[in-house]
């Protein structure tokens, strides 16, 4: 259960007696590079991703809360989901000028060869082609690393939900990467 | 019921979203900074009595807290002002970018000014004068050169004043140059957005936003304020 507290000390996020925790501060910046890529994921440009996750900082920062012992990274995805639909929200209604920039990825076969740039390459790409639902969903678990029991709170849909939405992600995204070699 | 087998196609996939792209060294650097603000901005609450040894082993970490941080902001000052400039029309699209900092509050002792300064620049305080109040900021890096943005709401309509670090820069070849109240101004069209760009104490402020009247921009950003609002 998330519950909205007041803003707390960090020196005091310790382990309640219900097995949550205050949020504490100090401990965000080390979710940084799962959350960008799971951002990136989500938006499929580098410019949108680095604001998602600038934004998702800043509102967790701005309302401190209690979450479940070890379950931030949970919370965190739920907010960057959040934000994520808050951002197409405006977007819709105010086209960028810039558009989306996706990273601009240069993979030499030397450099690389067990060849798994290239297939993160493709693998990213291949999430744009995927719809909301089942971008959320691999973005969740395979990017985020997220459990299933947590990814499907953090999405708040069933575990099977989730199940079928990975499951058919992955496929799709594999295709794309055999289809695209 | 979660523990079946992932074929190895997929997990080819997973192995390659889990290599994807780093967050680049500047969100880390922000991320800290929000973070660093957010615990000064907590209320104080009494902690429990330490021993006195791990009381000592936190004064060591506080000062090595503090070195980081100056070190930090060492970088930070070496970095403004570099020879390399954004463009205007970059530096006004950041007006359409969400905000992602608190708004600056009002300059209670001075109420043309906001308690929000950057590389010299003081941001203005509308609200009284205007209608246009603040909402929101952001910081961001544009080809080298640190900005900072206040953005400002006035019914539906939202703007952007962008101060951009370090030497001024040009407004593009087509702007339309203005003299209002002694200021001289470039304005020109973005999509939707009018835009004015201009010169506060050597800095170059953009103000950038989807407006009625194109001469709003210029009314505001040469409003001196009574004096407050330097150039």
């Amino acid at each position: 259960v998330v519950t909205s507290l007041m803003p707390v000390s960090p020196e005091i996020a310790s382990p309640s007696r219900t097995g949550s925790r205050r949020l504490a501060p100090a401990r965000l910046p080390q979710h940084t590079e799962r959350l960008y890529r799971a951002a990136y994921a989500l938006s499929g440009s580098a410019p949108d991703a680095e604001d998602l996750v600038q934004e998702t900082f800043a509102r967790v920062l701005s309302r401190p809360r209690l979450v479940r012992r070890g379950g931030e990274l949970a919370y965190l995805m739920r907010v960057l989901r959040n934000t994520w639909i808050d951002f197409a929200r405006a977007r819709a209604a105010r086209p960028h000028p810039a558009g989306g920039e996706a990273i601009d990825w240069v993979v030499e076969a030397e450099s690389d060869p067990g060849g798994l740039a290239l297939d993160v390459r493709l693998a990213y790409e291949g999430m744009r082609e995927l719809p909301e639902h089942q971008r959320e969903a691999i973005a969740a678990v395979d990017v985020l690393g997220l459990s299933y029991k947590e990814a499907a709170r953090s999405l708040r849909i069933r575990p099977g939900t989730l199940m079928s939405r990975l499951a058919r992600a992955r496929e799709r995204v594999a295709a794309y990467m055999e289809g695209a070699e | 019921m979660f523990d079946q087998p992932v074929p190895e196609h997929q997990r080819r996939v997973i192995r390659a979203l889990q290599s994807g792209p780093r967050a680049p060294a500047r969100l880390h650097r922000r991320i800290e900074a929000m973070n660093a603000d957010a615990s000064r901005r907590l209320p104080l609450v009494p902690a429990p009595r330490e021993p006195a040894l791990r009381r000592r082993l936190g004064r060591v970490a506080v000062a090595g807290g503090l070195a980081a941080v100056l070190a930090v902001a060492l970088v930070v000052a070496l970095s403004l002002g570099g020879p390399s400039g954004p463009s205007a029309v970059k530096a006004a699209e950041l007006s359409l970018r969400p905000s992602t900092e608190a708004t600056p509050p009002a300059n209670e002792r001075r109420p043309a000014l906001l308690q929000r300064s950057f590389a010299g620049v003081t941001f203005p305080a509308w609200s009284k004068e205007f209608g246009w109040r603040a909402e929101g900021a952001r910081s961001d890096e544009l080809e080298g050169r640190k900005t900072e943005t206040v953005f400002y709401r006035h019914t539906h309509h939202r703007i952007g004043y962008t101060v951009i670090s370090g030497a001024p820069i040009e407004p593009p070849a087509d702007a339309e140059t203005l003299n209002a109240r002694g200021l001289q101004l470039h304005r020109f069209r973005l999509g939707r957005q009018d835009v004015v760009t201009f010169e506060r104490n050597g800095r170059t402020c953009v103000l950038s936003g989807d407006v009625h009247d194109p001469d709003t921009l210029v009314k505001l950003a040469s409003w001196k304020g009574q004096g407050a609002v330097s150039f």
